[in-house]
């Protein structure tokens, strides 16, 4: 009778942990029941849709915020036969993921298709999401590669389908570019996987233990299976040597689904990825290099090469791929002050990206109605006399991806700098301390591009004919009050660091 | 004396920032207006600070000191942020001088015709922080300042400037931007480095309460704590508070930028040396010095009369404001053996941009060489270490302040009315614009160095300086005087060239019943100018009582003060 005794335990032990689920159960309610509403209710509803989806990610956010402050008092501990781990880390993680999920949801109504009501009338544009959300909530807390696999796989399907959303030539290229690069580097990263297990025989990865064990096979193939398994995470962190797909994407998916994918999956991934760095001992250089390494390569691309675009999506995929190396160049090495700084860079990168890619698509509107080409820079020449605020906006949302001062950016540049400069100090390791001036050189290379925009609205004399005044509708309200909003955001973070700060802080390093 | 005035000069534009843009579009000519209004409010201001500044006492004045933000980063500790700002004798005069040039600016933006609205939202913003630059007593908000500086700048050189704004605005603010991240990664190095003692004694429990000061004993107690490592390391307080970087005690034993430890990194220079350096180049981006320099004639050139005047008259002295108050008075040994580097820089800046300033064929690009010549005295005054020699740097920023705006307004003035300033294209103006001839003759005398003038007075001061000073060679200031000599020469014959002999002008370039003479507004401007250029040439002791006692404590910083 002992093994059925067993099975018992273990479906109990399960049901049990089903409860800490809670926030994965909410999004999955959410996602059958758009599902459901699809079907169910006219095409002409989209709005009703719209609000079952951001109603679900709500929900989401305040359950996972219970579970934060239970988290925080209470326990951090494995759970679904240590498949999953649950700390004030990984829901920290999981709070921002929604919290970028549902600014994308406001980001939704403004694309141009949704707008026009057409070709949008897919109640799954909203599910998948969900579906991404689902996936990178459970990258935020996997301790096993098998999970983290299947994991990172719903966030790529789902992403696969999303990318291809507006229904063109160019939409359908991009998502079959991206079918391609995916599948080919989570091969690589089940090769990867396959010969870790080979070399340590459990797939547990959830234990610094683990990290010892590894650095006792043989060099060379220990080296050559975290390569192959480092692929499918570079893939979705866009780093280097996997950013080749970005720009194509980018350019060709709705603007929404590029601003969530600029942020949620790598943010999952990252939180992969930090937790790793923090079982390293402060030794091994190894990591470091290696981080590091890629984090100076991704930095050196995205930022040299963003400034030969001429198409803003381009020119915004470009600086999310630059973006990711500095975010890297955080997870060097895993103290408590690199996590602060990397989640303070998170989120203020995030909400300048938001506003950026929801200032891409106010004006592609606004072009859109007699230009082929809506996403093209030359387009806004002299809108910044037509358009103010959201001129202004955009020089904002620029400027604190820029960095500069007196924007929530540059807070997130000096907690950056800072948390190197404290790296060096501990490891004593030069390469940091060469990490430092690269990133410190590469910002001032990257206001070069990040002007480019302002430059054209404000500097140059405005030549094609502006579209007459329209009565505003709805649309055009909304529009301005979210761009008021996030760049409100960006100063008022400036000015008093300590609202994220404050929360980041309870976070226990495990 | 009251402190809210600095909190009111800092503040006054930021609030006219709001009304200005709130303005409605028909109003927009309005704004000018607002801006005269704050400006001259600003003027007053300043006045009565400097009127009400104690010349007696060393200790820092109108102080604010209150906590902005106080960013927990766990076992790294707190990063506590000030907002304090202050007056002493070496910022007073130049606080002035801001009052003055922004007010001088302000006037001479009445003529901008499109996008006024914009225009004096930028030039308001852009006041503000220039006089935040100069009040802050923390690095943070230094930085802020700053930086923030650029931005306007940049729009209102670009939008407002002439055809190839777009190109000369962007390398203002390239060149500006890589000198301030330089000066922003010595300000990481540093307040990793330095800590709060009261602030993290407060938290440690040394402390009860936060108005009382930190005991002897506690200090000690505190020290020892701090630098055996046996304190929390959440309670450590890292300071952005430029006083608590000079003193050596406030620095982490363990810091690698702790005056006792300095490592050697990068090919034999230790670390404090490299920050200096650092530090040094953000601030000579800005002063400018060659080589620095490149961006200045070509921003001059291509700004509105206006923003040049306040770019020559008050953004140039904050780079000679940061070296004294930054770069020398936090890094004080390093900075004395860099002594005759920064003197060198000084003589090439004052040499180099007096040949180009000859060779200059434009007359803004001839005054913004002159520019770099005059600005290259203060790098020798400073690098000097004596009380003449820095007193006659201050002087002599006071004294360029003034006479280069002067200079630009007279540029501006003749094109204004024929759109060409090149000097070839005239002769003989001086039949035609008589009063406007009289300025010109009164700014480049003053600026070539003659008695009476306050031209004279800084440089004169500087090379006495330079001579006695044991901190730098005496050739030095052998080649400054042949700078002085050079100046003298391109002055005279821009002034031969342009305005004596028989009035012609290039067909091309205007009709004669153009050259109107100078208005009533200009006649204001160069009017307060001139007599301000030649009321500080007969008594230097305005200026100097106020100073002194500033410069007597920055020596004793430099631990020159000794000397005779």
């Amino acid at each position: 009778m002992k093994p059925h005794n067993e099975v018992v335990v273990f479906l109990q032990s399960l049901y049990k942990d089903s409860a800490l689920l809670m926030p994965e159960w909410v999004l999955c309610i959410t996602f059958l029941g758009l599902f459901v509403a699809d079907l169910w209710f006219k095409k002409q509803r989209i709005w009703l849709l719209w609000s079952l989806f951001a109603g679900g990610l709500v929900a989401t956010m305040i359950v996972t915020i219970l579970q934060f402050n239970s988290c925080s008092c209470q326990f951090e501990q494995f759970f679904f036969a240590k498949m999953l781990y649950l700390d004030t880390f990984g829901v920290f993680f999981k709070l921002f993921l929604v919290g970028a999920t549902l600014l994308t949801a406001f980001l939704i109504p403004l694309s141009p298709t949704f707008r026009a009501k057409e070709n949008f009338f897919r109640g799954e544009y909203f599910y998948l999401i969900v579906a991404v959300l689902i996936g990178a909530y459970l990258v935020a807390m996997a301790q096993h590669l098998l999970m983290f696999y299947l994991a990172l796989e719903l966030i790529s399907i789902a992403s696969y389908l999303l990318v291809g959303f507006n229904f063109d030539k160019k939409s359908a290229e991009g998502s079959l570019k991206y079918i391609l690069f995916g599948a080919f580097s989570s091969a690589m990263m089940l090769y990867g996987m396959s010969l870790l297990y080979g070399l340590t025989g459990t797939l547990q990865v959830g234990e610094p233990q683990w990290i010892t064990t590894i650095f006792k096979t043989p060099t060379l193939l220990h080296y050559l299976a975290l390569s192959f398994f480092a692929a499918g995470i570079l893939f979705k962190l866009a780093a280097f040597p996997f950013h080749f797909w970005t720009p194509d994407i980018y350019e060709s998916a709705p603007s929404p689904v590029v601003a969530f994918f600029s942020v949620v999956p790598k943010a999952a991934v990252l939180a992969f990825v930090f937790r790793w760095a923090s079982w390293f001992p402060s030794g091994q250089l190894e990591w470091v290099y290696a981080v590091g390494f890629i984090a100076v390569a991704t930095m050196l691309v995205g930022n040299l090469a963003a400034f030969w675009q001429d198409n803003i999506k381009r020119l915004l995929a470009y600086s999310s791929i630059g973006q990711a190396g500095f975010l890297l160049a955080m997870v060097l090495v895993g103290k408590d002050f690199n996590l602060s700084s990397l989640l303070f860079y998170l989120i203020s990168y995030s909400i300048a990206n938001f506003l950026a890619f929801a200032l891409v698509d106010i004006f592609a509107h606004f072009f859109g109605q007699q230009n082929e080409m809506p996403y093209a820079i030359e387009n806004y020449k002299g809108i910044g006399t037509v358009k103010g605020l959201e001129s202004v906006a955009f020089l904002l949302a620029m400027l604190s991806l820029a960095g500069i001062p007196p924007l929530v950016g540059f807070s997130a540049k000096l907690l950056l700098y800072s948390t190197l400069w404290e790296n060096y100090h501990l490891l004593a390791s030069q390469w940091i301390l060469w990490i430092l001036f690269l990133s410190v050189f590469l910002s001032l290379v990257a206001l070069f591009y990040y002007l480019k925009v302002p430059y054209q609205t404000f500097f140059l004399p405005n030549t094609s004919a502006i579209p007459l005044e329209r009565p505003s509708t709805f649309y055009d309200v909304y529009a301005k009050v979210l761009v008021l909003i996030l760049s409100l955001a960006l100063l008022v973070l400036f000015f008093a660091p300590n609202i994220i700060m404050a929360a980041i802080q309870q976070i226990k390093l495990g | 004396m009251d402190s809210y005035i600095l909190s009111l000069l800092i503040f006054l534009p930021l609030t006219a920032v709001f009304f200005v843009i709130l303005l409605p579009q028909k109003w927009a000519s309005s704004s000018k207006y607002i801006t005269l209004v704050t400006m001259s409010i600003e003027l007053l201001l300043s006045g009565v600070l400097y009127v009400g500044f104690d010349t007696q006492i060393t200790t820092l004045q109108a102080v604010t000191r209150l906590p902005w933000i106080d960013l927990e980063m766990g076992s790294l500790g707190a990063l506590q942020i000030n907002y304090y700002v202050g007056i002493d004798g070496i910022n007073i005069g130049l606080v002035l001088l801001s009052g003055i040039i922004l007010w001088v600016g302000s006037v001479a933006s009445w003529n901008i015709a499109h996008h006024q609205k914009g225009y004096f939202a930028l030039y308001l913003l852009m006041s503000s922080s220039v006089i935040g630059c100069f009040v802050a007593f923390d690095f943070f908000l230094f930085y802020l300042f700053f930086e923030f500086m650029l931005l306007p700048m940049y729009f209102l050189i670009g939008i407002w400037g002439g055809e190839k704004s777009g190109y000369a605005s962007i390398k203002f603010l390239i060149y500006t931007l890589a000198g301030s991240l330089a000066i922003l990664i010595v300000i990481i190095m540093l307040y990793l480095s330095v800590v709060d003692l009261p602030q993290t004694a407060l938290r440690a429990g040394i402390l009860q309460q936060s108005n009382t000061t930190l005991s002897e004993n506690q200090k000690i107690t505190l020290l020892r704590q701090i630098n055996t490592q046996t304190i929390d390391p959440k309670h450590i307080v890292h300071s952005f508070d430029i006083r608590q970087m000079m003193q050596k005690e406030n620095y982490l034993l363990y810091a690698s930028l702790h005056p006792n430890q300095n490592p050697l990194i990068f090919s034999g220079f230790s670390l404090r040396e490299v920050a200096f350096l650092l530090l040094l180049i953000g601030f000579l981006v800005k002063l400018p010095a060659v080589p620095l320099h490149t961006w200045l004639p070509d921003a001059h050139v291509e700004a509105p009369t206006p923003i040049s005047v306040v770019l020559a008259g008050i953004l140039l002295k904050i780079g000679g404001y940061g070296i004294i108050r930054f770069a020398y008075c936090i890094f004080p040994t390093e900075a004395l053996s860099f002594g005759n580097l920064v003197a060198g820089l000084g003589v090439l800046s004052i040499l180099y941009g007096a040949m180009n300033a000859l060779a200059m064929t434009d007359l803004k690009k001839m005054i913004a060489y002159s520019s770099v010549s005059h600005m290259g005295f203060v790098l020798v005054g400073i690098a000097s270490a004596t009380q003449e020699g820095v007193n006659g740097a201050l002087f002599q920023m006071f004294s360029h302040g003034l006479l280069s705006s002067m200079l630009f307004l007279l540029a501006g003035v003749i094109y204004d009315r024929t759109h060409d300033r090149t000097i070839a294209h005239y002769s003989g103006l001086f039949s035609q614009m008589p009063y406007y001839t009289t300025f010109v003759m009164i700014a480049f005398f003053a600026s070539l160095g003659l008695p009476g003038f306050s031209g004279f007075i800084g440089e004169f001061f500087v090379l006495l300086g330079g001579f006695r000073s044991i901190h730098i060679q005496t050739y030095w200031s052998v080649w400054a005087v042949i700078g002085i000599v050079l100046g003298a020469v391109y002055f005279l014959w821009t002034l031969q060239k342009m305005f004596f002999g028989k009035f012609w002008t290039k067909e091309s370039t205007t009709n004669a019943p153009l050259l109107e003479d100078i208005n009533t507004r200009e006649w204001v401007l160069l009017l307060f100018l001139s007599v301000l250029t030649l009321a500080l040439g007969i008594f230097p002791t305005w200026f100097f009582s106020s100073s002194a006692q500033g410069v007597i404590q920055f020596l004793e910083i430099l631990g020159t003060s000794s000397a005779p």
